[in-house]
């Protein structure tokens, strides 16, 4: 297992936002966290990224618990966070060697060139990160994936901001990270229809009302390109999907 | 733990380097405030000679306090606190090279404008010596403690006077020894052992806000 999220309770303002909540995600995965605001997917981010800390359970990564990861950490998994991070006084040039200095990836100024040209920054890369608009900021953070030589990203809504041909590409990027064996944790307000080869699971994250706990609702593997109407309930989509075909990967 | 603390170092480096605007902001609010007392006090000269010390110094710690905003503020709002966190930097790691950043690009080149400032309050070379060693060992402790104060600032949601209650303290022991260091008596030479005492206060001062700072950055977070 790439991931493993096991037992875990977190509580941000005297609110639990999760209590004894699993996930596993393996190799190849590429799993899409949906919810409406406010349901936890950033937390869900920050507390595999070891920002929050868990009040119960553990999180393991490459088998290792992550409260014994350090400084390795960065070789293990790239999270992009939903603030960029991009220095405004810098240009889009500086601001990656910065990140690619800290995150510890050596990339020579021809990988740079390269890399500047997927995004199609190559023409903009020694302009000043205040002068960019927030779908160029939004793809100079992306092109830190580039950079990094780690086998899980965890996205933090990727696709906002973004063009259609940036988000084609990012689409790409992360099909191609996932055939390459890499795993990827995002979040996203709708569902992002990948590859049907590829592993992809829908991780639908809501909140019950009642007890303010957070409940996995629906685990889906749509790898058999069968179609889930997000916001249906849990009997529909099963219904919808067909019984086999349908995979529970953990219950919370 | 050496080659996290130099990456970090590097980074907070390559960052203020392109922001020359913090030192402009830092010294030209310096020097217009002391102006502002030479001006206020205007030709009695000998009436200032003995407060040079404590308006120097407090105009250095409200300088500090609102150019620490610029390290601080600007990661934490622009997401870069949080990435250097996910990244595995310890909160020390980061704070002591913020402090040592600010240090060295603002407050150092302000402190050879001390010579400028024995013209205006009219004292000798010698004190002027003194004046410049004062401030050289006073302000790594202010630096500090201006860190945390903008972390408090965030953490507290702006509320400066709150912020300014809780800091206010840690300044005093610094006020106290960097301002009188020609009237305290420990031991013969009363600037050398004023000089030790600063040292000691910043080898205090340095592991107290480190903890403090690490405190309210995971507060921050939560």
């Amino acid at each position: 297992m790439v991931l493993e999220i096991i037992s875990v309770c977190l509580k941000r303002n005297k609110r639990i936002i999760f209590d004894n909540f699993n996930l596993k995600l393996c190799k190849s995965q590429i799993m899409i966290l949906i919810g409406d605001n406010g349901v936890g997917k950033t937390s869900l981010l920050d507390l595999i990224s070891g920002i929050l800390q868990p009040e119960k359970g553990y999180i393991k990564i490459n088998n290792v618990l992550c409260e014994d990861l350090n400084s390795s950490k960065r070789q293990l998994f790239t999270y992009l966070p939903h603030k960029d991070a991009l220095k405004e006084n810098l240009t889009i040039e500086e601001n990656l060697e910065i990140w690619s200095k800290i995150t510890s990836t050596n990339n020579d100024k021809r990988k740079f060139d390269n890399i500047f040209r997927y995004f199609q920054l190559d023409t903009i890369k020694k302009n000043l990160v205040r002068n960019l608009s927030q779908g160029q900021r939004k793809k100079v953070s992306l092109t830190k994936l580039l950079l990094t030589n780690t086998n899980l990203w965890l996205l933090d809504e990727p696709f906002n901001g973004l063009d259609k041909t940036s988000l084609l590409k990012t689409k790409k990027l992360i099909e191609d990270h996932s055939k390459k064996g890499g795993t990827i944790l995002l979040t996203n307000h709708i569902n992002i229809n990948f590859k049907n080869s590829l592993k992809t699971s829908l991780f639908n994250l809501k909140i019950n009302s009642n007890k303010r706990e957070m409940y996995l609702t629906d685990i889906i593997d749509i790898a058999h390109n069968k179609k889930i109407h997000i916001g249906a309930s849990y009997s529909e989509e099963i219904e919808n999907i067909g019984i086999n075909n349908f995979s529970l990967l953990m219950v919370c | 733990m050496i080659s996290d603390f130099n990456k970090i170092f590097q980074r907070e480096l390559s960052i203020s380097m392109k922001n020359f605007l913090i030192l402009f902001t830092f010294s030209s609010f310096f020097i217009i405030s002391i102006l502002i007392f030479i001006i206020a006090i205007g030709s009695k000269l000998t009436e200032i000679h003995g407060l040079y010390k404590p308006i120097i110094l407090v105009t250095l710690i409200f300088s500090s306090t609102l150019i620490s905003e610029n390290f601080i503020y600007n990661d934490f709002f622009d997401g870069s606190l949080k990435e250097l966190k996910s990244l595995g930097y310890s909160e020390e790691s980061i704070i002591l090279c913020k402090s040592l950043v600010m240090w060295l690009m603002v407050i150092l080149p302000t402190i050879f404008l001390m010579p400028i400032f024995s013209i205006f309050f009219n004292i000798s070379t010698n004190d002027s010596f003194y004046l410049f060693l004062n401030i050289l060992f006073a302000t790594p402790s202010l630096t500090m403690i201006s860190m945390v104060s903008s972390l408090f600032s965030i953490q507290l949601g702006r509320n400066k006077i709150i912020q300014s209650i809780l800091i206010f303290p840690f300044y005093i022991p610094i006020i106290i020894f960097a301002s009188s260091s020609s009237n305290i008596q420990i031991n013969t030479n009363s600037h050398n052992s004023n000089f030790l005492i600063l040292i000691g206060i910043f080898f205090i001062t340095l592991p107290v806000c480190l903890y403090i700072s690490r405190l309210i950055m995971k507060e921050l977070n939560r």
